[in-house]
């Protein structure tokens, strides 16, 4: 019988490899996304996993649902009521338009290129890419934003939109997924409706007993199990009952929040440390599904992917920022800010392998997806800063990078 | 010695302000002499409601000069915080009749500066500082090693 390494093993050496690499590539100004993603990639099967017969098996898709249920309670715990008051209706409808845009965009390019490609299995795989295309990844926008010192309507307005999209691109997804569980339309309507009424209903329910625990205990150190074993009991019975663990999260986050009332620091504050860990195992293990094969063979995929994404984004945000009669300014320059994609869409990729309906395309979409991330995380900030100097709203003295300086040769 | 004693030794009166209050004017009251790192906030009837640092104000004042952001640091920074969305209403208080020693096991437990000290009413009588009870332990020390001498 062969010996494979333990799990421990293998996630120990992802995350610390991920993280030396990640670490290495901001100081010498490189993303660091794509340093973690290099790091799976190295111990994919095509390169050192085989030496080591590293194997990513049942266990990562545990872990991948547990981490999207920890992304899917911070997201939701973003927002208050009174906030989204607030917010407004041009914020509103920019973040709708920009997400449908990506979504149908992405759709209509698989659905009628895709067998110029010879792409099998053409309706879910324009149904998976399509429903990962909404997410935006802020820190990419918010790093543009702060080394450039940008200020304005664009940049208030775009900030406002990063933040709202994974929460509806996370919407979509969990929509989505549940359409694809049913026979039929009138079946999956049922299937949908059963799923996303559960997973809100259980959420509410886990968010109210969440934060009573949290009212009562005082000790920072208790809360963070607490939390822990909340995101844990429902993505639990998510997967128990079959109803959307991702929903279930954000009702959890945003619920608790709107429970306990006020800053939600108590609720939050433990689990935000650990948002890079997510992403870095996002990233790692979708590394190592790596396939020299499939990248060679979905090459076009991959930039079918990439540019449909970009134009929905583009005219979405512009349709939406026209429709609310937002400045001409905004409504020409916005969707540029809106390009940089990551550590969502990395982990919606991974869960969708999970479903019976994509499991057959899971490889495909992992690899394009993480093609497209490296391409988005290269070249998003380029679009950030485009948009923004051509709105005028980047000063010209740019921020000087917290990097030591180098000693003179 | 219980909280009631320690508070007419020592009356520390906390900076209080209202929710309705803007976070500059917050700021500007913790920032003036004698500086302080806490703000108490208190509802109509006096009660206290939440309670706010300098460090989160800061945060939330001047979030250009942050190159990382929580999520929910971009939804506070675009739609301009509140005191009510910003305040923490669930924090630590001693009451008058608890033990000072029980007290500072809780400053010390909690890692916080100053913990204040409410009737069964909500009011606000006074707070207990980590430095003050500190002060005091340190020279019951030094005046207990004299008296053995």
């Amino acid at each position: 019988m062969e010996a494979f390494p333990p799990i421990t093993l293998i996630l120990g050496l992802l995350i610390l490899f991920g993280l030396l690499l990640g670490l290495f590539a901001s100081r010498i100004g490189f993303p660091r996304v794509a340093a973690y993603v290099i790091a799976g990639i190295i111990f994919s099967p095509d390169l050192l996993g085989n030496v080591f017969k590293f194997s990513i098996g049942p266990w990562a898709d545990t872990l991948t649902t547990i981490s999207l249920g920890i992304i899917a309670y911070l997201i939701g715990g973003s927002f208050t009521v009174p906030q989204f008051r607030r917010i407004g209706k041009m914020i509103f409808s920019i973040a709708l338009w920009q997400s449908f845009g990506a979504v149908l965009c992405v759709f209509l390019a698989i659905f009628l290129l895709g067998p110029i490609f010879k792409e099998i299995h053409i309706i879910p795989l324009a149904l998976a890419f399509a429903s990962i295309a909404a997410t935006t990844a802020p820190a990419g926008t918010i790093a543009v934003l702060h080394q450039y010192r940008a200020h304005g309507p664009v940049s208030s307005l775009l900030l406002a939109t990063v933040a709202l999209d994974d929460a509806i691109g996370i919407i979509l997804f969990s929509v989505m997924l549940s359409f694809t569980a049913g026979e039929s339309l009138i079946n999956s309507l049922g299937e949908a409706s059963f799923e996303i009424g559960t997973a809100v209903l259980m959420g509410a329910i886990s968010g109210k007993i969440l934060a009573l625990f949290c009212k009562h205990i005082r000790q920072g150190g208790l809360r963070f199990p607490v939390i822990l074993g909340s995101i844990l009991f429902v993505v639990g019975l998510a997967e128990a009952w079959s109803f959307s663990p991702l929903l279930a999260c954000m009702s959890l986050g945003f619920l608790s929040r709107y429970f306990l009332g006020a800053g939600g620091d108590h609720l939050f504050a433990p689990i935000e440390y650990f948002e890079e860990l997510v992403f870095i195992i996002f990233f790692t293990l979708a590394g190592a599904h790596f396939s020299i094969n499939v990248f060679h063979e979905h090459w076009d995929l991959i930039l079918l992917y990439f540019f449909a994404r970009v134009i929905g984004k583009l005219a979405g945000a512009s349709l939406g920022a026209y429709l609310t009669g937002a400045p001409r300014n905004v409504t020409c320059w916005i969707g540029f800010g809106l390009i940089p994609q990551a550590g969502v869409a990395v982990g919606l990729a991974l869960t969708l392998g999970q479903q019976p309906v994509f499991r057959e395309m899971s490889i495909i979409i992992v690899n394009v997806i993480l093609a497209t991330t490296l391409i988005y995380e290269l070249v998003g900030p380029l679009f950030v800063k485009f948009g923004l100097s051509k709105a005028g709203e980047i000063s010209l003295k740019e921020q000087r990078p917290r990097t030591r300086p180098q000693p003179p040769k | 010695m219980n909280i009631d004693d320690w508070l007419s030794e020592h009356p520390d009166l906390p900076d209080t302000i209202s929710v309705d209050s803007s976070l500059i004017d917050i700021l500007s009251i913790m920032l003036a002499p004698p500086f302080s790192k806490d703000i108490y906030i208190v509802s109509d009837n006096k009660r206290l409601v939440g309670h706010l640092s300098l460090k989160k104000i800061a945060h939330q004042l001047f979030p250009k000069y942050q190159a990382m952001h929580t999520r929910r640091q971009i939804i506070h920074r675009v739609t301009g915080g509140t005191v009510r969305d910003l305040m923490n209403a669930e924090f630590s208080y001693a009451k008058p009749h608890e033990e000072l020693e029980d007290v500072f096991s809780l400053l010390l437990e909690r890692d916080i500066e100053e913990l204040p000290v409410i009737d069964d009413n909500s009011m606000l009588l006074g707070v207990v500082k980590f430095t003050s009870v500190l002060r005091y332990l340190v020279d019951k020390e030094k005046t207990d090693a004299l008296c053995k001498l």
